[in-house]
């Protein structure tokens, strides 16, 4: 049995077992590698992180400051074209259905369709 | 928070400095709360110096520069400390007769002529480019106010013969290039109608609405790389007559009018998403208005970055003089490159004012600041002047009043701030009627100004007393202004009186 790592405690955690721990955490592919662990399902869960898969969590730096960023946003958000509201809701309604035969605002579609 | 429990003490800091380090990204904000131990709290009055117009230490601090009284000369200074020597305990001592000499504190570069004989330096005009230490100055012939109407200009703006702007190498005084602009108008006053980023420059031809922007080389020409106005693209002015048609009676608007006005078209037509009322909604928010856009120009530019202008329009009467009056306007973000009109907003928005309350410091941040350059106080990095702002929103009658008020301050003027630790807001409360970071020239009071330490609050760090009493003179009449040192405990107060010569006192730490 060989003595795991500088510190006393890693190597007496890794008396009992160590070449099976070695093994197990191997084939787990863990990003701690074959660092010593009671357990070697310890730590399985850990993914190491791949940019590709998740573009998402790239960090990278934004050429343009903040301000130009804010500016760039909410011109956007303006310039897009808003989709029409369909027939049977009025957009002063708040997206809500009109409950009876003729609602307030309403009956106006109502009476289109 | 921390820091109010802490030991004001010089050598107390001395030592937390020895053993704490700061945190991160806050290194010059610690180092800055020396300057409330290092103050300057002694004054010489009517120090004796020359009759000259003491403009502004540059913001590396490495030079003074001032204009001779026939606004002629270009005279450049370099801030030097008095030393003297006593042979025994100094601090018993008045300090030598030497003190009261300008020169003490600062040593004459040269002196060079800039303005021939019917021309006169622009007193307030200067812009400082601190990696090369090139300085820009401009000189102009007398102003015109029955300026004719030439091809391409515009009526009601004045016109002056000769503009012309010079960059100077400040180590040695050489002119290492001027461009001028003829029978032209450029707001010079306080550098408003010019604006450095690195090393581009924008100037605002009023006259002619077009936009200039010139390169800086490290060699010292200047280059002028895009002209913004009647047209946008390089190739646009080729484009158009090549494919013009003969006999067309019309003239086209000019290139930066027409990105306006089709901006506001796009922006009006996608609010109503319904087809039918789509029309109307464009005769009542567009064609309606449709002349007095067209009417609308440009007021004054600066750069948001090296691609972007941030640009404010207005009408003819508001754009040459400094009034600070409320009419309407209107604030654009233009991509050079592009050359679309990325956003725009009336100098009412309160969508504007709240990325002017957040991100102020963006509109002048520029990388080639020095460190106390990027440290500039104001209401988005300092807590005590957000609440001042909000305050006075809060109380203030009428919103959109309150939010064209402060949007007069848009576009940001180049340099115009001092960056002395001394007007940060963190370590000094002040009056800002009486002084402030802004150098602009303000009336007299009897009293002295204060600078008040804000961990203290009774604590006052030290005064600027304007000067000695003239007697029987309308303290109205004079008229003070204050150049601090970008980082040492020195500052100048310029007292000007009609009919009388200048007294200049100096403040520093004894």
């Amino acid at each position: 049995m060989e003595e795991m790592g500088a510190s006393p405690e890693s190597g007496t955690a890794c008396r009992e077992g160590t070449n099976k721990e070695d093994g197990g955490r191997a084939e787990m592919g863990s990003p701690l590698g074959a660092w010593p662990s009671y357990n070697p399902h310890n730590f399985s869960q850990l993914v190491r992180a791949d940019p590709s898969a998740q573009p998402s969590v790239v960090i990278t730096t934004e050429a343009r400051n903040i301000l130009l960023r804010h500016f760039y946003r909410k011109s956007e958000e303006k310039l897009r074209p808003k989709r029409a509201a369909p027939d049977n809701l009025a957009p002063e309604n708040n997206n809500k259905q009109p409950r009876g035969p003729v609602g307030d605002v309403g009956g106006q579609s109502s009476t289109s369709s | 928070m921390a820091r109010f429990f802490r030991s004001g003490n010089l050598a107390s800091r001395v030592f937390d400095r020895q053993l704490l380090s700061p945190r991160r990204g806050a290194a010059v904000n610690t180092i800055r709360q020396f300057y409330e131990n290092l103050v300057p709290s002694y004054t010489i009055y009517d120090i004796d110096c020359p009759d000259y117009s003491f403009r502004k230490f540059t913001d590396d601090g490495k030079y003074l520069v001032a204009f001779s009284r026939n606004h002629q000369d270009l005279i450049v200074y370099r801030p030097i400390w008095l030393t003297y020597s006593c042979n025994e305990d100094c601090d018993s001592h008045d300090l030598p007769a030497k003190t009261k000499k300008f020169d003490s504190f600062f040593k004459q570069l040269y002196s060079i002529p800039l303005a021939s004989s019917n021309e006169y330096i622009c007193k307030d005009f200067f812009l400082y480019m601190e990696c090369n230490q090139f300085g820009l100055f401009a000189t102009s012939t007398a102003q015109r106010n029955d300026s004719t109407a030439t091809d391409g200009a515009i009526h009601g703006v004045p016109s002056i013969e000769k503009i012309t702007f010079y960059l100077v190498r400040l180590e040695d005084g050489v002119i290492l290039d001027e461009k001028a602009f003829c029978n032209d108008f450029i707001n010079l006053s306080h550098s408003i109608g010019a604006y450095l980023y690195e090393d581009l420059l924008c100037i605002v031809s009023l006259r002619y609405q077009t936009v200039h922007i010139l390169q800086i080389r490290d060699s010292g020409n200047l280059v002028e790389v895009r002209r913004i106005g009647a047209f946008c693209r390089e190739d646009d002015e080729l484009f158009l007559h090549s494919h013009a048609q003969t006999g067309y009676g019309g003239s086209f608007l000019p290139g930066i009018k027409q990105r306006l006005l089709s901006y506001i078209f796009r922006k009006t037509w996608n609010e109503v998403p319904d087809q039918t009322l789509r029309v109307q909604h464009l005769k009542k928010k567009f064609y309606f208005h449709f002349q007095d856009y067209v009417d609308l120009i440009i007021w004054k530019v600066q750069f948001l970055d090296r691609h972007h202008l941030f640009i404010k329009f207005g009408s003819v009467d508001g754009g040459v003089s400094r009034s600070t009056d409320q009419n309407l306007a209107f604030f654009a973000v233009y991509n050079m490159e592009t050359t679309d009109i990325v956003s725009l907003y009336e100098n009412s928005s309160e969508e504007l004012y709240s990325l002017f309350e957040q991100f102020y410091d963006h509109f002048h941040a520029n990388p080639q600041d020095s460190s106390h350059g990027k440290f500039i106080s104001s209401h988005s990095n300092d807590v005590h002047a957000l609440d001042q702002l909000r305050t006075i929103k809060n109380k203030a009658s009428s919103s959109s009043q309150f939010v064209k008020k402060m949007m007069v301050s848009l576009p940001y003027t180049c340099q115009s701030q001092s960056p002395s630790p001394y007007f940060d807001l963190s370590l000094f409360r002040y009056d800002e009627k009486l002084i402030s970071a802004i150098d602009r020239h303000r009336h007299c009071t009897e009293h002295p100004i204060k600078f008040i330490s804000v961990r203290q609050p009774n604590v006052v760090k030290f005064k600027i007393k304007p000067g000695s009493d003239s007697g029987a003179s309308d303290s109205r009449a004079k008229r003070i202004s204050s150049l601090f040192h970008p980082f040492f405990p020195l500052a100048l107060s310029i007292q000007q009186t009609y009919m009388q010569p200048t007294v200049v006192n100096i403040h520093f730490r004894r």
